[in-house]
C-alpha cells in the first residue's frame, strides 16, 4: 500500500475508533436505562453518530488544505536549500553530504494534532549554505499558519550528522490542528526526493515519515562506483535505483549499471513572451538504455540482436538540477508529449511510439512516458530508453537567492513555450543523443543487413547439430563412434543428438562478453532477493541509524516466504525503507509483517504474491479502509442486536 | 590421309629451338639434389586418412561440448604475409607455426562460418566414404540459404583443405575449370576417357579437366606457354603458333588462374620436364599472375608443393621490350594508383629478391609509369607477336 494511503487509512481508522469509543459509552449508558426507554436512547446514539461523521467530513476538508500546504512548504524548503547549494558550490567535483527530510504527525483523542517538518543539511556538500539568507527566504515562503519550531527529535538529528558530517543547516516548522486529515499524501515528496537522488548521487537522502509511534524511514544513497559525474551533478548509474519495473529474467545475470550517454549542451533562445528573463538558458540531454544487455549477445532476450525499446522515460530537471514534477491533475508539458511528432523515431527502429498519460504503478515517476507498439519476441528483454533533460540557467548579474528562485520559477512556468520556440534546436540535440545512445544496436542491425544476429544463430545451430550427427551416424569407425558416445556419456546416436543439442544451445546462448563497464554481479544479487526493498515492520524504537545499523535492522528479518535475507549489500543503492513501530507490549510475530509502499514497486513485478498478503495486524497497525468498514459494521450489528 | 600428311609436313617444318633445349637441360640438372619432393614422389593420402582427419575434428568439437565449452574451429590464417615463408624451389608456402583464426560457434559474426564449415565437412566425409565426387557448385546448391554465395563454399573448401592439410582433390570436391589448354598433348583420364589436345583441327582447345587424375600423358612439346589472357590465347591459336614454330602446349587461366589451371601446369612440368614460359602483360597485374603460376599465392600457400612451378620463365612482355621494340607511346597506358600500389607490393614480395632481373624490369616499369598490354605489339605489325616477337624470344633465349 502506498504510504499516503496508509497514512490516510490510519487517520481514518483512528477517527473511527474515536467515534466507536463514544458509541460504546453511549451504549453503556443505554443499557442502564429501563427497557421501555431504550428506543429513545438508540435514536439519540444514531443522531450523535451522524453528527460526528458530518463534523468529521468538514474538519477533514479544512485540515487537508492545511496539510497540503505543509507538503508544498516542505518541498519549497528543500528547493531553496538545493538552489543555494547549487549556486554557491565551488568544488570541481560533487562532494558528499546528507539531506534529511522529516515529517511527523502526532494525533490524539483530546489534544490538538501536530504536524512537524524538518529539513536538515549536513556534510561538506552543504557547507556553502548561508543560513541567515536561507532562513529569511524560508520565513517569507512559509504559509502564515505555519510556525517555526525546534527539531522534533534532536537525537535523530545527531545520528544524521554522525553519518553525514557536521550539520550545516536545519529548519523545523509545524502546524497544529484539532482535526485530522483522511487524505494525507506524501507520495509527491517521495517522488521528488527519489528524482532528486538520481542526480545527487553524492548526497545521502533520508526521508522519515513519523505517525505517532510508527516510523517509515527511507534512505537514498549510492556507492562511489555507481556514480557518473556530469556538469557538476553526480548521477546514479545503478539501474535498480531507477525502479524501472521488472528486471530481466534469464539464465544469466544482467548488467546492473546504467551507461549514461551525455549529449551536447544546446543554448536555447528565449521567446518574446519571456523577454524579461535574463541570462543564458541551455539544454543538456543525456540518454541511457536499461537494462544493459551487452554482455550476453546470444541471449534470446537481448536487445543486442533485436533492438526494440519498451518504454521511454523522460526526466526533466530544472536549473539547480531539481526535478520538475508536474502537479497532480496538471498535464505534462505539451512539448514532451508531442516528441514523437517531430522526432523521426522510425530511423532508430522505434515505430508506434505513443504517449501514455499515467505512469504504471511500481515504476519510477518520470515526466513523460511513451510506449512502443511493436511485435516483440515473447522472451525478449524489454529495454527502456531513459532520456534526461537538464535545463541550465546562468545569470552573472544575479546573486541573491530570491533572484535565482524567481528566474527559475519564470523559466519553469514558461518552459513549454521556450521548448516550442526552440523546437528545431531541441530536436537536433535529442536526435544526436538518441543516435549516440542507440548506436550499438543500430550498428549491429545495419551490419547484419537487417538479419538479426539472433536469427543467424538460430539458423546456424541446427546445421551444426545435423552435420555433427551426420558424420557420427555415417562413420564406420568403431573407435570414433565409441569415443563420441563416451564423451557425451550417452548410449546411442539418438541420445547423442539430444545431448549435443542441449549442450550446443546451452553454451551458445549463455555466451558472455567480458565488459569493463558492465557489472552483472550486482544485478544478480538484486534478482536473487526479490524482497530486497520490502518495508519491514519492527518493534524497535524508531530512530534513524547509521548506515550499518540500518542495514542490520533490515537484515535481522528474513522473508518467511522464501527464506531469503533482505539485507542490502553495501554496494546496493536505491531506496531502503523501514517502518519501526513503538509498541509497549512485545510481539513475537512481527518480523513476518510486511507492508508495501510506493517506494517498493519491484515487489509485484518480481513476483511475491504471498508477501502482499502479509498485512500488519497489530492493534496500532495501519488499517486498510476495508478493515475499518468491517470494524464499524461489526459494531453496528452488535448495536442492532441489542 | 590428307590430314595426316599435313601434320607430317608441319612437323618436318618445326625448327629446333636450341636455347629452349639448353634451358631444359639446365632445369633438369638443377632438379637433382632438391630437398623438396616432386609431385610424383609425394605421398598420396588415402581416403581413410581423410576420413580420420575429419573424425578428429568432429571429436574435438564433441569433446568441447561435453565440457560445456563452445566449440571452435582453428583455421590457419591464409590472408596474412606473416604466415608465409618463401623457398626458392617451392615458392610461397605456409609456415609450420602459422597464426590461426578462431571460428567461434557462439558468436553471431562467425556462427554461420562455423556451420558452413561443418556442413561442408559432413558432405566431404560422405563423398570420400562413397568415393564419389561433387563440384563446389553442387555443395552450394545443397544449402543456398546457409552458404548465401558460391564464394563462401570456395573459401570454406580451401579452409578445410588447409585445416586438414589435405589437397582439395583428395577431398573429392571438384571445381569447374575456367582454364583452356591446346597443343601437343594426349592423356587418359581416370575414367578411361582419352583426350587429345591437338585433335584434328588447327584451332582447337579444351577446358582443363577438373579431375586432374591423368594417365599416360604423351607429348612431344618442347615447351609450355602460359598465356595470361584468353584474347591472346585465341590470337595465338588463330595464327597457328603452336603448329608453326615448335611443338608446344599453350595454357591460359583467363587472368588469375584457378586451381585446376595451376595443377595442370604443375602436372605437365612434373611429367614432361620441359620449360614453362609465361606470356603476360607488362604491367603489375600481369607480373602477379605469372608469380602465382611460379611461386603460388598467399591464400593457397598451404598447398604450394602441388601448385607452384618455380621453373617458370618470364618470356614477355618485358618492360625492356617496350623500349627495345620502340612500341609507340600512344599504345602504352599510364599507371593508375592501383598499379603503383600493386607494383610496390610486388617489389616487397620475398621472391623478388631472388630474381634480380625481374626486379630490374619492375624498376623500369615503375620509373616509366606506363604499362603495356600484349596487344600493343600489333601497333608495330598485325602479326608481330606470333611471327616475330615470340619466335625470336624462343630462338635467342629472350626470357628471364
Amino acid at each position: 500500500m502506498p504510504s499516503h494511503e496508509r497514512v490516510g487509512s490510519f487517520l481514518e481508522g483512528a477517527k473511527r475508533r474515536e467515534i466507536v469509543s463514544a458509541r460504546c459509552q453511549l451504549l453503556h449508558s443505554c443499557t442502564n436505562v429501563p427497557r421501555g426507554k431504550r428506543p429513545f436512547c438508540e435514536r439519540r446514539v444514531k443522531q450523535q453518530i451522524e453528527g460526528d461523521l458530518q463534523q468529521m467530513e468538514e474538519d477533514l476538508l479544512q485540515m487537508e488544505g492545511n496539510l497540503q500546504q505543509m507538503e508544498e512548504d516542505l518541498l519549497q524548503a528543500v528547493r531553496l536549500v538545493l538552489v543555494q547549494i547549487h549556486r554557491a558550490q565551488q568544488w570541481p567535483k560533487p562532494v558528499d553530504g546528507g539531506l534529511w527530510v522529516s515529517a511527523s504527525l502526532q494525533t490524539g483523542l483530546r489534544s490538538p494534532h501536530t504536524l512537524s517538518c524538518t529539513v536538515a543539511v549536513a556534510g561538506l556538500w552543504g557547507s556553502v549554505l548561508s543560513e541567515a539568507d536561507l532562513q529569511d527566504e524560508l520565513k517569507q515562503s512559509l504559509a502564515s499558519f505555519i510556525t517555526l519550531s525546534s527539531p522534533g527529535d534532536p537525537e535523530e538529528l545527531g545520528t544524521f550528522t554522525d553519518t553525514c558530517g557536521p550539520l550545516q543547516f536545519h529548519l523545523s516548522f509545524q502546524v497544529r490542528s484539532r482535526h485530522e486529515s483522511g487524505k494525507l499524501n506524501w507520495s509527491r515528496v517521495e517522488q521528488f526526493l527519489h528524482r532528486l537522488s538520481l542526480v545527487h548521487a553524492q548526497v545521502e537522502i533520508y526521508f522519515t515519515l513519523k505517525i505517532n509511534e510508527a516510523i517509515t524511514q527511507q534512505v537514498l544513497r549510492s556507492t562511489p562506483d555507481c556514480r557518473f559525474t556530469l556538469m557538476g551533478c553526480s548521477m546514479i548509474t545503478d539501474t535498480t535505483s531507477y525502479l524501472l519495473g521488472t528486471l530481466p529474467v534469464g539464465p544469466v545475470p544482467q548488467c546492473a549499471k546504467l551507461h549514461l550517454v551525455p549529449g551536447r549542451s544546446t543554448p536555447l533562445q528565449l521567446p518574446l513572451e519571456v523577454a524579461e528573463m535574463c541570462g543564458v538558458i541551455s539544454l543538456l540531454p543525456v540518454g541511457a538504455l536499461s537494462p544493459c544487455v551487452d554482455q550476453y549477445p546470444n541471449q534470446p532476450a537481448c536487445i543486442y540482436f533485436y533492438p526494440f525499446l519498451n518504454d521511454h522515460h523522460i526526466f526533466l530537471y530544472g536549473p539547480s538540477n531539481l526535478p520538475l514534477l508536474h502537479d497532480d491533475g496538471e498535464d505534462p508539458l505539451h512539448f514532451l508529449c508531442s516528441l514523437t511528432h517531430f522526432l523521426s523515431l522510425e530511423e532508430f527502429g522505434l515505430s508506434g511510439v505513443q504517449f501514455i498519460e499515467n505512469t504504471p504503478k511500481g515504476t519510477v515517476c518520470s515526466d513523460t512516458l511513451y510506449t512502443v507498439d511493436r511485435n516483440e519476441q515473447g522472451d525478449a528483454v524489454k529495454q527502456s530508453l531513459l532520456l534526461f533533460l537538464f535545463l541550465q540557467h546562468s545569470d552573472p548579474f544575479h546573486c541573491q537567492l530570491s533572484d535565482f528562485t524567481d528566474c527559475e520559477d519564470v523559466l519553469v512556468q514558461n518552459l513549454d513555450l521556450i521548448l516550442q520556440h526552440n523546437k528545431g534546436i531541441v530536436k537536433s540535440a535529442l536526435h544526436s543523443v538518441l543516435i549516440s545512445t542507440l548506436r550499438g544496436s543500430l550498428k549491429r542491425k545495419k551490419a547484419s543487413n537487417c538479419i538479426t544476429a539472433q536469427e543467424k544463430i538460430q539458423a546456424a545451430l541446427p546445421v551444426i547439430l545435423t552435420s555433427l550427427s551426420s558424420v557420427v551416424n555415417s562413420s564406420s569407425s568403431l573407435d570414433f563412434r565409441t569415443a563420441c558416445l563416451k564423451s557425451m556419456k550417452v548410449e546411442n546416436t539418438q541420445e547423442l543428438r539430444a545431448a549435443l543439442q542441449q549442450s550446443l544451445w546451452g553454451v551458445v546462448e549463455g555466451r558472455s562478453i567480458p565488459s569493463r563497464k558492465c557489472s552483472s554481479n550486482k544485478a544478480q544479487s538484486v534478482k536473487s532477493r526479490p524482497d530486497a526493498q520490502d518495508v519491514m515492520v519492527s518493534k524497535q524504537k524508531g530512530k534513524m541509524r547509521k548506515k550499518h545499523q540500518s542495514e542490520n535492522i533490515c537484515g535481522a528479518h528474513s522473508c518467511p516466504d522464501q527464506g531469503l535475507s533482505v539485507e542490502m549489500p553495501k554496494s546496493q543503492t536505491g531506496w531502503k525503507s523501514c517502518i519501526h513501530k513503538r509498541q509497549p507490549e512485545s510481539s513475537s510475530h512481527q518480523s513476518g509483517h510486511k507492508q508495501r509502499t510506493a517506494l517498493s514497486p519491484l515487489q509485484a513485478a518480481l513476483g511475491e504474491p504471498a508477501a502482499a498478503e502479509h498485512v500488519a495486524c497489530n492493534t496500532l497497525a495501519v488499517c486498510s479502509p476495508e478493515q475499518n468498514e468491517q470494524e464499524a459494521a461489526t459494531w453496528l450489528q452488535m448495536f442492532e442486536w441489542d | 590421309m590428307v590430314y595426316d600428311y599435313r601434320i607430317w609436313v608441319r612437323k618436318e617444318m618445326f625448327e629446333e629451338l636450341v636455347e629452349v633445349e639448353r634451358l631444359r637441360a639446365s632445369l633438369l640438372e638443377s632438379q637433382h639434389g632438391q630437398e623438396w619432393k616432386s609431385g610424383r614422389e609425394r605421398e598420396e593420402l588415402t581416403s581413410q586418412d581423410v576420413l580420420s582427419h575429419i573424425e578428429k575434428v568432429i571429436l574435438e568439437i564433441i569433446d568441447s561440448l561435453s565440457k560445456g565449452n563452445p566449440p571452435v574451429l582453428l583455421l590457419q590464417n591464409r590472408s596474412t604475409w606473416v604466415n608465409i615463408r618463401f623457398h626458392n624451389t617451392v615458392g610461397l608456402h605456409m609456415s609450420s607455426q602459422s597464426t590461426v583464426s578462431v571460428v567461434r560457434s557462439d558468436c553471431s559474426s562467425s556462427v554461420s562460418r562455423f556451420a558452413s564449415t561443418l556442413k561442408v565437412l559432413s558432405v566431404i566425409y560422405k563423398l570420400v566414404q562413397s568415393n564419389s565426387y561433387a563440384t563446389k557448385r553442387d555443395i552450394y546448391y545443397s544449402d543456398t540459404q546457409l552458404f548465401t554465395s558460391q564464394r563462401t563454399v570456395d573459401s570454406v573448401v580451401d579452409d578445410i583443405s588447409c585445416m586438414l592439410k589435405v589437397p582439395r582433390r583428395s577431398l573429392h570436391v571438384l571445381a569447374t575449370s575456367k582454364g583452356l589448354i591446346s597443343g601437343d598433348l594426349c592423356y587418359q583420364e581416370e575414367d578411361g576417357t582419352k583426350v587429345n589436345c591437338s585433335s584434328n583441327t588447327f584451332r582447337f582447345f579444351l577446358a582443363i579437366s577438373s579431375s586432374l587424375t591423368f594417365l599416360d600423358i604423351v607429348s612431344s612439346a618442347k615447351f609450355i606457354l602460359i598465356v595470361e589472357k584468353d584474347a591472346t590465347f585465341q590470337r595465338l591459336l588463330d595464327d597457328e603458333f603452336g603448329t608453326s614454330l615448335s611443338p608446344c602446349i599453350m595454357i591460359t587461366g583467363k587472368g588469375v588462374p584457378d586451381i585446376n589451371s595451376r595443377l595442370m601446369v604443375r602436372k605437365l612440368w612434373d611429367t614432361l620436364q620441359i620449360p614453362v614460359f609465361a606470356l603476360v602483360d607488362a604491367d603489375p597485374h600481369g607480373i602477379e599472375i605469372m608469380c602465382i603460376y611460379k611461386y603460388g599465392s598467399m591464400s593457397m600457400s598451404f598447398d604450394a608443393q602441388n601448385l607452384t612451378v618455380p621453373s617458370v620463365k618470364w618470356l614477355g612482355l618485358l618492360p625492356t621490350d617496350i623500349d627495345r621494340l620502340r612500341v609507340p607511346k600512344d599504345a602504352l597506358v599510364p599507371f593508375t594508383k592501383k598499379d603503383e600500389s600493386k607494383l610496390g607490393s610486388l617489389r616487397k614480395r620475398p621472391y623478388t629478391a631472388v630474381q634480380p632481373q625481374w626486379e630490374r624490369e619492375m624498376e623500369l616499369l615503375q620509373a616509366g609509369k606506363r604499362k603495356a598490354e600484349i596487344q600493343c605489339l600489333t601497333s608495330i605489325a598485325p602479326h608481330f607477336l606470333t611471327r616475330v616477337y615470340l619466335p625470336n624470344k624462343l630462338r635467342y633465349g629472350g626470357w628471364i
